[in-house]
């Protein structure tokens, strides 16, 4: 695994504000080449600052949800020759450090699946209810799965090309974290956690999933359910 | 009586419908035909839903057509909401062919 096969997948949606996908484009590339921004239907100019930093930018022509744009992404990735992908988020809570520690990890222990873990590491600025609804979102989703995960909903994965291709996401919206976590349980493939950094800022907070969204999540596991 | 006659206009019109819409969909072409049948002779005889609601061990007629349609209905609900699904799925498809053969890669790498 050299550098050039490696790709970030960063689903965005609206994040032209402040030039956040702009900084978080920046810090990425700085480090590595390959990052494709999947801007599900902005009605900012998301897509147009993310190519002048430097990214490929595929653009969904409605609005799919973020679990949509990953597999979109994922699916450009490995189309042009990705061997490992990280997937990353637009809004900067993220860090590039975390990244690469989990590349690494992949490598050397030969894992199909590094997942970040915001309880396993330091996180600045969580709100009490958001820290509650991740605790509740976590314990729903170690007894669906029966993996043993202490974070599930966190945005920063690394998966491996055969991870990449095994995992089928279906669920558009939010339920994705869950799902993927779902598959890595019956496609039996090997992974770890480890604990990253988050940054909180005003504008991830104001982006983030709500109680509303934790039931909206939870409605369409059950509706997959009753369609398999 | 004007309310038997505009049931009974509403469920031939239905079964004229469901006739016509047969090639389409056989099998909800059917269902829908039965129904209306049941309408028309419900509507004629509504003495009957009494007998039957009254050997089902439910009070009147009109409770036990409450029950059906409340049935009929969460049944009908679910098949449009896995419908639409099904439909997302394919939309999801096509909006994602379009994103990638689209995909706009950034001038500066690709003539390095």
């Amino acid at each position: 695994m050299t550098g050039d096969t490696i790709w970030f997948v960063i689903p965005a949606y609206n994040e032209a504000a402040q030039n956040t996908i702009s900084t978080t484009l920046k810090t990425v590339l700085a480090r590595y080449e390959n990052v494709v921004v999947v801007d599900d239907c902005s009605s900012d100019a998301t897509g147009d600052l993310a190519l002048e930093a430097g990214a490929h930018v595929c653009r969904h022509p409605v609005n799919l949800g973020q679990g949509a744009a990953l597999t979109t992404g994922i699916k450009y990735a490995l189309s042009l020759g990705a061997q490992a992908i990280v997937t990353f988020d637009a809004d900067g809570q993220h860090s590039v450090d975390d990244a690469t520690a989990m590349l690494e990890t992949m490598q050397t222990r030969g894992m199909d699946v590094v997942l970040g873990s915001r309880f396993r590491g330091h996180t600045e600025g969580m709100p009490v209810s958001k820290r509650l609804l991740l605790r509740a979102a976590t314990l729903f989703t170690r007894l669906t799965t029966g993996l043993d995960v202490t974070d599930t909903h966190n945005g920063l994965r690394v998966l491996s090309r055969r991870a990449a291709e095994v995992i089928h996401m279906r669920q558009n919206r939010m339920a994705h974290a869950s799902e993927i976590l779902h598959q890595i349980g019956t496609a039996k493939l090997s992974f770890i956690e480890m604990p990253n950094t988050i940054t909180y800022t005003e504008h991830s907070k104001a982006k983030g999933q709500k109680i509303s969204g934790a039931i909206a999540i939870i409605i369409d596991l059950i509706v997959e359910k009753i369609r398999n | 009586m004007i309310i038997q006659f505009i049931l009974i206009l509403f469920f031939l019109l239905m079964s004229v419908y469901s006739v016509v819409q047969r090639k389409l969909a056989p099998a909800l072409s059917l269902t829908v035909l039965c129904a209306s049948v049941i309408g028309i002779v419900f509507t004629l005889a509504p003495q009957l839903t009494t007998n039957i609601a009254v050997a089902m061990g439910v009070g009147r007629g009109s409770d036990l057509i409450l029950y059906m349609f409340i049935l009929i209905f969460i049944v009908a609900i679910l098949n449009v909401h896995l419908r639409i699904r099904a439909n997302s799925e394919i939309v999801t498809a096509l909006a994602r062919s379009i994103a990638i053969t689209s995909a706009r890669t950034p001038v500066k790498r690709s003539s390095e």
